[in-house]
Parts: structure tokens; C-alpha cells; sequence
């Protein structure tokens, strides 16, 4: 018995040690993820100059005047021909912003609605719709892009928002999975009891057990309105007229940095605020609902 | 009208209840089949008509595409039979740019599931054992999940090189003669795999970390007891029982050979153009796609390659499949 007490306390010890040094790995790598953003956040107030003389210093004064040169001053050209327009950092914000509060909506929408109807209700080829959700989440096929974006030029769908809404307003996706997850551990007593008071099953779903499922539904808006947020492949080739700001960044700084270039390198710092102000919703948004989003990854899982 | 509302909701074991008269019941019924076929057909419309025209149109005619090639006079294309498959295997064959462009791919294999995922599933196992500061690393590490992938690569890439920190660092510990990062054949595929690691890390940690924490504690605290080391209890035990999260992430890592592109788009500034390949299947592919005369040739690259991975990877899923099959936390 001592022996064992012994033996336990050794290996607590060695593991405690190893834990503490897993921290300084961890510390490590955590720091490699935060660091690059504190020195940009440190250089955006530089001058080129100062810049270009020292990257690792404070600024002599801090220059906010990156940052309203970021919202305000620089810009992309967008469109052609005749169709050709400067878009600014703020006006990407608001093109994000409507694009992701639309598609989120309509998203979680449909996906909530096609993941009730297959979890609770029986009929021919329910099982089939599943099936192909799983498979084409498993199965990605490539190539069909030019087809794609070919039926788009030509149903004149490029750049609009119906366009946008068909390309990524899915319902059958990623959403749909875990609401169909959570539909599945909610109680089907809830809408027996709403139909024996005469309620059919539009009034069900909207009145019972939508708002049954709210926690879900939330959860899923947050991580789809990130992804929308993110995505750049959807609105670099089928609304490009009108930027995002997960699309448009890329550009502007490629803009700033070709339009800057001069005896001291191309403007880092205005290039930095531009980083800044583009990440600062997001991580606004993380910080809201960062307990949300880890708890929906924590206790979901992914499985398959 | 209660009875005929309640009628209307008869899903599952709603409607092995109902306890009347059978002719009574069959009006009914049928009344109440109606407005539950509307309602599904109505909940369901959608999501099938999109389905319909963005998965079965679109790949159903890129697989006729590809059987064809553009014509500029009338803007339209042409059958050819196999021609663009012939030009495919040719290039298979002969070019080296293809050659190389299907070789990247491949290694992003290696980088997901060989490095990044045993990388994150150890990194998980040891947030899961309490280290100091775990909840705030969980947090840290999800960071470039959240990050629009533009920002995140820009941000990798100029704390390379001369406008860099790290540069700047270097050299102010004596080292001299520090590598072009982005312009050199042999560094660059190598620091846009490190981006890979680097970015990817995170998201798999906060994955594995969270099937860990649904492990029952009865196990563990029977490890403890019985003296289990970390190394094994990773391995015997944590490791099977998560086996369904690790399946998923490494499908979605070998799906990664057919999809990844946008690192080496962004760390590249397209890396077609460079001297050196850094190009992958799906950035070829989104290279050209707004190109008319390349769309055929596309079609039959891309869906050639889906058809040789395809199989693949759903084979290597019911293969990981056999194993542990009575776990999934």
C-alpha cells in the first residue's frame, strides 16, 4: 500500500513536470498566433519611416491616422467597363455585413426547416436525403467551377444577391447536420401536446418547437455568420462588383502595396491598420460569443 | 377541429396512438396526410430545388463539358468525345507542371493527416490533462478559425522577409544569411506547409479536445488508479474512444488534396506564375475557371481526379470504420 502511495506520487510529480512543460510549448505556439497581430498593432502607428528604420520599436507617437487612412483614404477598383466603381474599406464592411446577415438568416432558416421535417416525419426518400447530405459533404468533387460559374454569366446571376442566396443558402449542409442532431435529442411530446390543442404542424413548428431549439439555432447562426464573414471564394468570383471584406482585403493590400512602393518599401503601416480594421468585427464577434462557439464545438463533436 | 388538428401531426409513434374507428380513421387519415404532405413538401422545396440545380445540373453537365471543347464562333462548345481526357493523360504523362501540380496535393495529405492531425490530437489530450492556462490556450488556438483566410496568410507572410519581424530577429542574432521565404524552390512549399500547421492546428485541438472531455471519468479514474502513463493512455484509451471525431477530421484531410488551395493562392500571389510549383489541384482549377476554352479541359481534370480520390476516400473511411466500433464520445 505505501509502495502504491509511493509510485503515485512519482508519477504526479512527473507528470506535473510534464504538464508545466507542455505549457511552455503551448505558451509557445500561442504566442506565435497573438504576437504577429501586437506588432502589427505596434507598426500601424509608424510612420514608413520609422517603419523601415525599425521594425521591433515603439512608435515615436502613435499614428491613428493609419486607421481613418484605412477606413477612408484607400480603395479598390471594382467592376468593368462602365461599371467600374472605387470601394473603400467601410463600404466592404457594409457589403459583409448585409451579405452575412441575409445568408445567415436564410440559411439557418432552411436548414432548420429541412432538418425538422427529416428527423420527425416519415416518408419515401427520407433516408435517400440524408444519405446525399452525408455524401456530399464527404465527396467533394472538383471541375465543375467554370460549368458553375458559366450557368451563372448566363442566367445573369453574377453579382446579385439571388445569386449569392443560390450559391450558399444550402440547407442541406453543415447546419442542417447538427440541427438534425439537436431535433433528435428534443422530445417529440412537446408538438403531441401542441397538436391536442389544435395546433397544425406550420403552427408546431413555428410556435413549439422552433422556439424549443433556439439554444441550437443560435449556436449554428454564429458559426455559419463566421463562415459567411470568412468565406472569400463565393464572393471572389460571383460578386466581385461588390466586395466583401474577406475578399476585398486581399486586394486592397495589394493595392496599397503596389501604390506605396517607394524608398522606404511600400507603406507597411497603413497596410497593418487596413489588417486591423478588417479583423477587428470578427474578433469583437469571437469575444460576444466565444462561449457559445467553444461550447458548440466542445459538445457537438464531429463525427462520421 | 381539435381532433382533425391533432390529426395533422402524425409522425412516428404519434400515429400508432390513435385508438378509433377504423373507416372513420381512414377519412381522416387521409385528410391529415394532405396537410402533412404540404407541410413537408413545403419545408423540403427549397433546399431539393437547389439541390437539384447546384449539385445534380452543374456536375451532370461539367461531366458533359468535359466530353467537349469551346468553340469561339458561336460561344459554344462542341462535342469531341475523349479529346480533353486524351490532353489530360498526355500531360499526366509528359508535363511537368501537372505532374507537379497533382504531387502538391498529394502532400497536403501528409501535412493534414500526417503532421497537423496527430500534432492536434496529442496537443488536445494534453489541454483535456488541465495544463495551466488551458481554457485561455483553447481560446488562443481557435483564433485563425475565426480569421478570414486573407488576413490570416497575409499576416503569416509579412512576418517573413525583409518587412518582417522574424527577419529583423534573425538578424539580430548574428544570422546572416537568412533564406528568401518567398522566392526560394525549396523554403516557399515548405512555409506554405508550415502555414498549413500553424493555421490548421487549432480548430482540430478545440475538436479533439472537445470529444475528449465526453470520455466517462470512470475510465480515466481507473487509468489513475491503475498507474497508466499519459503516453499510453492516449494511445489505448483516449485515442479509441474519440476514434469517430479522428475519422471525420481525417477525411476532411484527405479531402484536403482536392480542395486546399487558397494558402498557396494567397502565400504564392498565385503560384502558377512562379518559377517554382506550388500549385494544387483546386487552384488550377480556380486559375482558369473564367477562361471559356480552358472550361472543358477543367471539367475532365477535375472530375478525373475526383474519380481516382473519390473511391479512395471512401474506402480508407470504411476501412478506420472496422476499428472500435463500439466507442464514439
Amino acid at each position: 500500500m505505501k509502495k502504491r502511495i509511493t509510485n503515485k506520487e512519482k508519477i504526479t510529480t512527473a507528470q506535473k513536470i510534464t504538464l508545466w512543460a507542455v505549457f511552455a510549448i503551448f505558451f509557445v505556439y500561442a504566442f506565435t498566433l497573438v504576437w504577429p497581430f501586437i506588432w502589427m498593432f505596434l507598426n500601424a502607428g509608424k510612420t514608413q519611416m520609422e517603419f523601415f528604420r525599425d521594425k521591433l520599436s515603439f512608435p515615436a507617437a502613435y499614428k491613428w491616422s493609419n486607421f481613418s487612412d484605412a477606413l477612408f483614404g484607400v480603395y479598390v477598383t471594382a467592376g468593368s467597363g462602365t461599371g467600374a466603381h472605387k470601394v473603400k474599406l467601410l463600404e466592404m464592411f457594409w457589403n459583409s455585413i448585409y451579405l452575412t446577415v441575409i445568408l445567415t438568416v436564410l440559411e439557418v432558416f432552411v436548414s432548420t426547416c429541412a432538418a425538422y421535417v427529416i428527423t420527425y416525419y416519415r416518408f419515401p426518400g427520407r433516408k435517400l436525403i440524408y444519405g446525399i447530405v452525408v455524401f456530399t459533404m464527404v465527396v467533394p468533387l472538383v471541375g465543375t467551377l467554370p460549368v458553375c460559374y458559366d450557368f451563372f454569366a448566363r442566367a445573369h446571376l453574377l453579382n446579385t444577391i439571388p445569386g449569392m442566396i443560390l450559391l450558399c443558402v444550402n440547407g442541406l449542409g453543415f447546419a442542417f447536420l447538427i440541427l438534425y442532431g439537436g431535433f433528435q435529442n428534443l422530445s417529440w411530446s412537446y408538438a403531441e401536446a401542441a397538436s391536442l390543442d389544435g395546433a397544425g404542424p406550420f403552427r408546431t413548428f413555428f410556435s413549439v418547437m422552433l422556439p424549443l431549439m433556439r439554444p441550437a439555432i443560435v449556436s449554428i447562426a454564429v458559426v455559419t455568420a463566421i463562415s459567411f464573414w470568412n468565406d472569400y471564394t463565393t464572393p471572389a468570383v460571383y460578386y466581385a462588383d461588390h466586395p466583401t471584406l474577406a475578399y476585398g482585403i486581399n486586394t486592397l493590400l495589394n493595392e496599397v502595396k503596389r501604390s506605396s512602393s517607394g524608398d522606404f518599401g511600400s507603406n507597411y503601416p497603413l497596410m497593418f491598420a487596413c489588417i486591423l480594421v478588417a479583423v477587428t468585427p470578427i474578433i469583437i464577434f469571437f469575444a460576444c460569443f466565444q462561449k457559445t462557439i467553444m461550447k458548440n464545438m466542445s459538445v457537438g463533436g464531429l463525427k462520421g | 377541429m381539435e381532433a382533425n388538428a391533432a390529426e395533422a401531426v402524425q409522425p412516428k409513434e404519434a400515429e400508432e396512438e390513435r385508438q378509433e374507428p377504423v373507416s372513420k380513421k381512414k377519412k381522416k387519415i387521409t385528410k391529415g396526410k394532405v396537410i402533412i404532405a404540404v407541410f413537408i413538401v413545403t419545408m423540403l422545396i427549397y433546399p431539393l430545388a437547389r439541390f437539384g440545380v447546384m449539385w445534380g445540373y452543374v456536375n451532370v453537365r461539367a461531366l458533359y463539358t468535359s466530353f467537349t471543347r469551346y468553340d469561339l464562333l458561336t460561344d459554344s462548345n462542341v462535342f469531341v468525345g475523349f479529346l480533353q481526357y486524351k490532353v489530360l493523360f498526355q500531360r499526366l504523362a509528359t508535363d511537368e507542371y501537372t505532374q507537379h501540380t497533382i504531387i502538391t496535393s498529394v502532400l497536403y495529405f501528409f501535412v493534414t493527416c500526417g503532421i497537423s492531425l496527430p500534432l492536434s490530437i496529442v496537443f488536445a489530450y494534453l489541454l483535456f490533462k488541465n495544463v495551466p492556462g488551458g481554457a485561455i490556450y483553447r481560446v488562443i488556438f481557435y483564433l485563425p478559425s475565426i480569421m478570414p483566410i486573407a488576413v490570416l496568410t497575409m499576416t503569416f507572410k509579412y512576418s517573413f522577409g525583409s518587412s518582417g519581424f522574424v527577419d529583423q530577429i534573425l538578424h539580430s542574432m548574428g544570422i546572416k544569411d537568412l533564406p528568401l521565404w518567398w522566392g526560394d524552390s525549396t523554403i516557399t512549399p515548405i512555409m506554405v506547409f508550415a502555414y498549413c500547421i500553424w493555421a490548421g492546428l487549432g480548430l482540430n485541438v478545440v475538436l479533439f479536445s472537445g470529444a475528449m472531455s465526453r470520455v466517462p471519468k470512470e475510465i480515466l479514474e481507473y487509468n489513475r488508479l491503475e498507474g497508466v502513463g499519459f503516453g499510453r493512455e492516449l494511445v489505448q484509451i483516449m485515442l479509441p474512444c474519440v476514434w469517430p471525431t479522428f475519422v471525420t477530421t481525417f477525411m476532411l484531410g484527405m479531402t484536403s488534396v482536392l480542395t486546399v488551395f487558397l494558402q498557396p493562392f494567397f502565400l504564392m500571389d498565385s503560384s502558377s506564375t512562379t518559377p517554382f510549383n506550388t500549385c494544387t489541384i483546386s487552384l488550377y482549377i480556380f486559375n482558369n475557371y473564367a477562361t471559356p476554352a480552358q472550361g472543358p479541359y477543367l471539367a475532365a481534370f477535375g472530375l478525373f481526379c475526383s474519380a481516382v480520390f473519390v473511391p479512395i476516400v471512401l474506402g480508407s473511411r470504411w476501412f478506420l470504420n472496422r476499428f472500435f466500433k463500439d466507442v464514439g464520445y
